[in-house]
């Protein structure tokens, strides 16, 4: 995976990061993506996503306690660096830029 | 009380976290289960289990995808991963040193393909099995012959009577003789080698045709019918050009039409190692063939094989064939008496009984000797590999405070030696197949064509990796184990200069040196009674002319000449040399001695019996022209020559050799008479001087000669000689009888040098391998040697830097590592040359007028390698002394 394009699971898995904010860590991550995306999610492929993730710089992550229990088993949370993000970012421009004007399109498909 | 959280099984879960990175193994499994356990609320147990071990597998297939592409992530329990930058921090360490790796790969090649070439021969030579059925149900039947010689041919009638009789012990017998065949292809006959069989032959074995048929039953029933050939599938292919209609096409075979009625397969070679036929006809073709009358019962060239009946073991097929000698001896007591047939397993033979028993020695010798080349050949990478492991003992030491465990430390120092030892085991193949297919191009010079396809097949390659592995084990074990023996604080805690390594060490180097030099010296003695034996072979006085000669040999029957044309045409071959003004002599016989093969027969001596049943004793003969005695310069001592009977009119009478009458009538042979079993007694007209008859190392031998012309032989050997070389007599001759003579037929042709090389051919051979072997391991001793020294003097620089700074002269310090190299050579010596005395005894039997306890021999290989370790010594010595005090007492 190069730092030009973020495949659609990486991408997938920063998104949801960033929805966490700061509860973002490996079984978190999994259950947000099942319930915004609607499809059942492997835990190891997100698992395997965040470690590349980090090791490519678009992704760090700390090892803590969690905020709701201080004396419990530390956890690995994850948030986008800014090298993450502005990798959202371009991503997100390119793929407003091509359905730009389709709306109708996509309106029309639905019934609406 | 709230039941615990169900867990994923213990097994997976272990497995998980071998998968995950080392950081992550405290948290990403825990994390996993908080969302197995939603599962096990949300789907149930098991599927949850399912769930889990389809996480486990695609974490696994995801880290090995990962690892194979990007080499970037850091190392986790992966071994392909380890293994890899285990190869490639070795790729590195070989780059930086060179030289120790080459030099071990490669001596390493040549032990180990030593070991490979001969095994490789060996195993086609006496090992593998002909590609028919079941072969453990096959067994050949010899008959005893009139020496008392067990293991010998059949006659024709005699095999037709077993294969009769033998329904319940065999299960079907078949015969086989080789014959000689001509075919004109394209004008020029052509000589080929063919197998005469009974009809049975290809159905008995098993073989399968690849085109055609074999012979039908019936087809070897009337001598002189039965027209047909199947031929080889190399003689198909190559001279035939593979041609797709040879199936009931017509090959002119000794200049009669034989239809083609099959193709044998192209595994099939004949049953005989190394001798390959190129067709084969039914037996009742051979009196067509080889001119001989086929019913005679005397007549005996056959070989027997047979396949046990069901149930039937090879002893009891033993014991009938014994009792059924007894009934055929009572029915033919003039041919049959006496003789006694045995059966023995078709695996337990090689080549046949009585050849086995020189080869086997033989074979021994050779895997020894290689073996010992290999042994050599550890040693010395074994002793480099421990100056190696001294280095690294500081690296170990840390590996192991760091909680390594010993075994797996050996482990990896033994992978680091498998490197070396598989480098040189692929290497070794490709030298063994070099030095096999050089070694094949010698061929013995006699008239039959040995074939041998010596192939690095399953089993060679399975000897090769069973070899690769000792050498491996045998090299690297010692040094593995002082590598990563001993205590590691004391390790971590001594100094890292060279001399705070052990003497320990340096006591093992030693050791290995000393033993290098004493194998070195084995085969260094051993080659050296070879080299003088073969001189002394080849300085024996053969008793007859070994000058400048061409020797003949044509075969009338082949070349279309009817028996009682014969003669005439002898005479006729005889003149048309003698016209040649380069030529001075020309003789014949029909037993050049020192050749191929002896005859020898049964006579009737007045006043002398042997244990046979009739008395008669076995004495060599052979039939010679007058001019014989004249032109091989054999003298006549006594009396006179015989006359050569002109048409058929002979007198008996005889000469014999000059043994022949100390033996037999010390009180003088002249007019005494003996019997041959032929209708008129034997008169002796004269005593001839002795010469060698079989081999070169025999004492003087009794032979009778008969004179030419006494009985008709179709085939003589002719030799020409003059005062021109060799070669030049020999085309010239050759050009002389093929024009008084066109399209006869020679089964040799070669030089007097070439006739006398093959009783020189095992002893040349054997000096030339050990010479060239114990070369190699000298070579390798020498090298180890060096190592050691010098490894020794740089252990011992700072003591040398003192010695020189006190005033030593510089030739005291090279004297005192000389003489350290100079005592491990004079103790390798010792032994060698003990080991040597007492295996000097088991060579004698291969040597040639040179005892096994040579001294020559034992005198001048110490001096050889006194000279090698010298040499050995002295280099590092001189380095010894270029040290610098100052910088050494500094360090």
């Amino acid at each position: 995976m190069s730092k030009e394009v973020l495949g659609e699971f990486e991408h997938h898995v920063l998104l949801a990061a960033l929805r966490l904010d700061d509860g973002a860590y490996s079984a978190s991550i999994v259950r947000e993506l099942e319930e915004v995306t609607g499809r059942s999610v492997s835990p190891a492929a997100v698992y395997i996503a965040l470690r590349r993730l980090e090791d490519e710089g678009l992704a760090r992550s700390e090892l803590r306690p969690p905020g709701d229990r201080p004396t419990g088993r530390e956890r690995r949370y994850f948030r986008p660096t800014p090298d993450g993000l502005a990798q959202l970012r371009t991503s997100r421009g390119r793929f407003l830029g091509l359905w730009d004007g389709l709306e109708p399109v996509l309106d029309e498909g639905e019934g609406r | 009380m709230k039941r615990p959280d169900r867990r994923p099984p213990a097994l997976l879960r272990r497995l998980l976290e071998r998968l995950v990175r080392r950081e992550d193994r405290d948290t990403f499994p825990a994390e996993l289960e908080e969302i197995y356990r939603d599962r096990v609320r949300g789907r149930g147990a098991i599927r949850a289990d399912l769930w889990y071990l389809r996480q486990v597998l695609e974490l696994g297939a995801r880290r090995l995808r990962m690892s194979s592409g990007a080499l970037s992530a850091s190392s986790l329990a992966g071994g392909a991963d380890a293994l890899l930058r285990e190869v490639r921090h070795l790729g590195r360490g070989v780059v930086r040193r060179p030289v120790f790796p080459a030099v071990a790969v490669l001596s390493l090649a040549i032990g180990i393909g030593a070991n490979t070439a001969v095994f490789a021969l060996i195993d086609e030579v006496m090992l593998s099995e002909p590609p028919v059925e079941r072969p453990d149900e096959l067994v050949e039947v010899y008959t005893s012959d009139s020496d008392g010689q067990p293991h010998s041919t059949f006659s024709y009638p005699d095999f037709q009577d077993v294969a009769g009789a033998s329904g319940g012990v065999f299960e079907g017998v078949a015969g086989y003789e080789l014959v000689f065949a001509t075919t004109e292809r394209t004008g020029a006959p052509v000589l080929l080698l063919g197998e005469a069989v009974s009809a049975n032959f290809f159905e008995l074995l098993g073989v399968d045709p690849a085109r055609g048929r074999g012979f039908a039953p019936g087809e070897d029933d009337v001598p002189g019918e039965g027209a047909v050939v199947v031929l080889s599938h190399d003689f198909w292919s190559a001279t035939l050009d593979g041609d797709p209609a040879v199936v009931g096409s017509t090959l002119r075979i000794n200049r009669r039409p034989y239809t083609v009625v099959g193709v044998a397969p192209p595994d099939f070679e004949g049953l005989t190692p190394a001798l390959v036929p190129d067709l084969w006809v039914p037996i009742s073709m051979v009196g067509v063939l080889k001119g001989e009358r086929l019913r005679s019962r005397g007549s005996r060239s056959m070989f027997v094989t047979a396949r046990l009946a069901e149930g039937t073991t090879t002893e009891a097929a033993d014991r009938w064939a014994r009792d059924f000698s007894t009934t055929l001896a009572e029915r033919h007591p003039e041919t049959n008496e006496g003789r006694t047939m045995s059966v023995v397993p078709s695996e337990d033979v090689a080549v046949h009984p009585a050849a086995d028993r020189a080869l086997v020695p033989v074979a021994f010798l050779l895997l020894g000797v290689v073996g010992i080349v290999l042994a050599v050949t550890c040693t010395n990478v074994a002793s480099f590999l421990l100056s190696r492991a001294e280095e690294g003992r500081r690296e170990v030491a840390v590996r192991r405070a760091l909680g390594a465990g010993r075994a797996g430390l050996v482990l990896r120092f033994l992978l680091q030696v498998a490197t070396l030892t598989v480098a040189g085991g692929a290497l070794a193949l490709l030298l063994a197949r070099a030095s096999i297919d050089l070694l094949l191009r010698f061929q013995p010079p006699i008239p039959l064509p040995l074939n041998l396809s010596v192939e690095l097949d399953g089993s060679v390659l399975a000897f090769t990796a069973a070899v690769t592995g000792v050498a491996t084990l045998a090299a690297g074990l010692v040094p593995a184990l002082r590598s990563t023996g001993g205590d590691v604080g004391g390790e971590l805690r001594r100094s890292s200069s060279p001399e705070g390594t052990g003497r320990r060490g340096s006591r093992l180097r030693d050791g290995l040196v000393v033993s290098q030099v004493a194998l070195s010296c084995v085969l260094l003695v051993g080659a050296g009674l070879f080299v003088r034996s073969l001189r002394a072979a080849g300085s024996i006085d053969p008793g007859f002319y070994t000058g400048s000669a061409a020797v003949l040999w044509p075969e009338l029957g082949l070349s279309g000449v009817a028996d009682d044309e014969g003669p005439a045409v002898w005479r006729e071959l005889i003149t048309a040399l003698e016209s040649r003004p380069e030529i001075d002599g020309v003789a014949l016989t029909d037993a050049l001695p020192l050749g191929v093969g002896f005859q020898s027969t049964a006579f009737d001596i007045p006043g002398h019996a042997s244990e046979r049943p009739d008395g008669a004793i076995s004495v060599d003969h052979a039939t010679v022209s007058a001019s014989f005695f004249e032109v091989m310069e054999v003298d006549i001592v006594r009396g006179r020559l015989f006359e050569e009977p002109q048409s058929g009119a002979w007198d008996g009478s005889i000469v014999v050799s000059r043994a022949f009458e100390e033996r037999y009538f010390p009180e003088g042979a002249m007019g005494r008479t003996l019997d041959a079993g032929s209708a008129r007694p034997l008169t002796i007209v004269g005593v001839a001087e002795d010469t060698k008859v079989r081999t070169l190392g025999e004492s003087p031998r009794p032979r009778v000669y008969f004179p030419m012309g006494w009985s008709y032989l179709d085939a003589m050997q002719l030799v020409a000689r003059g005062d021109g070389g060799s070669g030049e007599l020999l085309g010239i001759a050759r050009r002389a009888l093929r024009d008084a003579r066109p399209g006869l037929v020679f089964l040799e042709a070669k030089t007097m040098e070439e006739h006398l090389a093959f009783m020189l051919f095992a002893p040349r051979t054997a000096a030339f391998l050990l010479t060239a072997l114990g070369g190699v391991a000298l070579f390798l001793a020498v090298i180890g040697l060096y190592g050691t020294v010098r490894y020794a003097a740089v252990q011992r620089s700072r003591e040398m830097g003192i010695r020189l700074s006190l005033g030593a002269a510089p030739s005291d310090v090279r004297r005192l590592v000389v003489t350290g190299g100079v005592r491990l050579v004079v103790a390798g010596g010792v032994v060698g040359l003990a080991i040597s005395f007492l295996a000097g005894s088991l060579l004698s039997g291969f040597l040639i007028g040179v005892e096994g306890r040579d001294v020559v021999t034992f005198v001048a290989i110490p001096g050889l390698l006194a000279v090698a370790g010298l040499i050995a010594s002295w280099l590092p010595a001189r380095r010894a002394t270029r040290v610098d005090p100052v910088e050494v007492l500094r360090a």
